[in-house]
C-alpha cells in the first residue's frame, strides 16, 4: 500500500458519504490479495472513523498506480 | 446461486489479460453484487420456509418481495457494529449498553452496501473507470463475507436470523 486518498462523496441514494482510493504497491498482484484481507482492512478503516466519531460510510476502491495512470491518458 | 455468479464475476474480470474492456469490469462488479443479493435473500428465505426442495416454491416466491433500498439500510445499520436502541430494546446487551454484532455479520453487511453502490455505479455512470485491482479483490472479499457468514449461521442459528430477518 502506497497512499490513501480521501473524498466527499455523495452515494447513489443522496446520501453524504466518503471515497477512499487506496493505493496499492505497483508489484502487488491483485488475484494474490486475499478478500479477507482487503476486508480486515476496509473494517480496521470503518471502525477508525467510527472511532472518530465520523458516521459517513466510506466506500473504499483500491488501485495500483499504472491503472490510474491509463484513467488520466484516456 | 450465488457461486455461479461470484464464478461468472471472476471469469469477466479476468477477461482481455492487457486492458480490461470497462464493459467487463462493470458486468462483473454487477454479478459480484447479485451473488452477495442473493446469498443474503437465500439464507433469509431458507430459514423462514426450511431447506427442503419441497418448499422451493415458497422460498422463491418470498425472495421476490426483497428490496434493495430496505436491504442497503438494514445492512448499514449491521454494519455499523451496534443496533438502534429502539430495535435493541429488550435484547441482551453489554456494559456500555450495546448490542454487539460479529464480525462476520458487520463485514458481510458492508461489503453489501460497498457493492450496491458500486454496482449501480457501474450500470449507469459512464463517468467511472473501472480498475481491474479493485473489481477483482471486491469479487474475493464478497466470497469470504458469505463464506463467513454462512459457517457464523451453523454456529449461531439465532444471531445470524435476526440479522437475515431484520434485512
Amino acid at each position: 500500500m502506497i497512499r490513501v486518498e480521501v473524498e466527499d462523496y455523495t452515494d447513489w441514494d443522496g446520501a453524504p458519504a466518503l471515497r477512499m482510493l487506496v493505493v496499492l504497491d505497483e508489484s502487488v498482484d491483485p488475484e494474490k490479495v486475499s478478500g479477507e484481507a482487503a476486508g480486515q482492512l476496509k473494517s480496521v478503516i470503518r471502525k477508525s472513523l467510527r472511532k472518530h466519531g465520523i458516521e459517513l460510510f466510506p466506500y473504499i476502491f483500491f488501485a495500483k498506480p499504472s491503472e490510474l495512470a491509463e484513467t488520466k491518458e484516456e | 446461486m450465488h457461486e455461479d455468479l461470484f464464478a461468472q464475476a471472476e471469469i469477466l474480470a479476468k477477461l482481455d489479460p492487457r486492458k480490461p474492456k470497462q464493459a467487463n469490469l462493470r458486468r462483473a462488479i454487477s454479478s459480484a453484487y447479485y451473488g452477495i443479493f442473493h446469498f443474503f435473500v437465500d439464507e433469509a428465505c431458507r430459514l423462514q420456509f426450511g431447506t427442503q426442495h419441497a418448499q422451493a416454491a415458497y422460498r422463491h416466491t418470498l425472495g421476490r418481495a426483497f428490496t434493495h433500498s430496505v436491504m442497503k439500510q438494514a445492512c448499514i445499520s449491521f454494519g455499523g457494529g451496534t443496533l438502534k436502541a429502539s430495535v435493541m430494546k429488550g435484547l441482551p446487551h453489554d456494559d456500555s449498553g450495546n448490542y454487539l454484532i460479529p464480525e462476520a455479520i458487520q463485514d458481510a453487511a458492508s461489503t453489501f452496501v460497498e457493492l450496491q453502490e458500486k454496482r449501480s455505479v457501474a450500470d449507469y455512470d459512464r463517468t467511472e473507470r473501472f480498475k481491474r485491482s479493485d473489481v477483482l479483490i471486491m469479487i474475493d472479499q464478497a466470497k469470504s463475507d458469505c463464506a463467513n457468514f454462512a459457517e457464523l449461521c451453523a454456529k449461531t442459528l439465532v444471531i445470524a436470523r435476526r440479522y437475515v430477518l431484520t434485512s
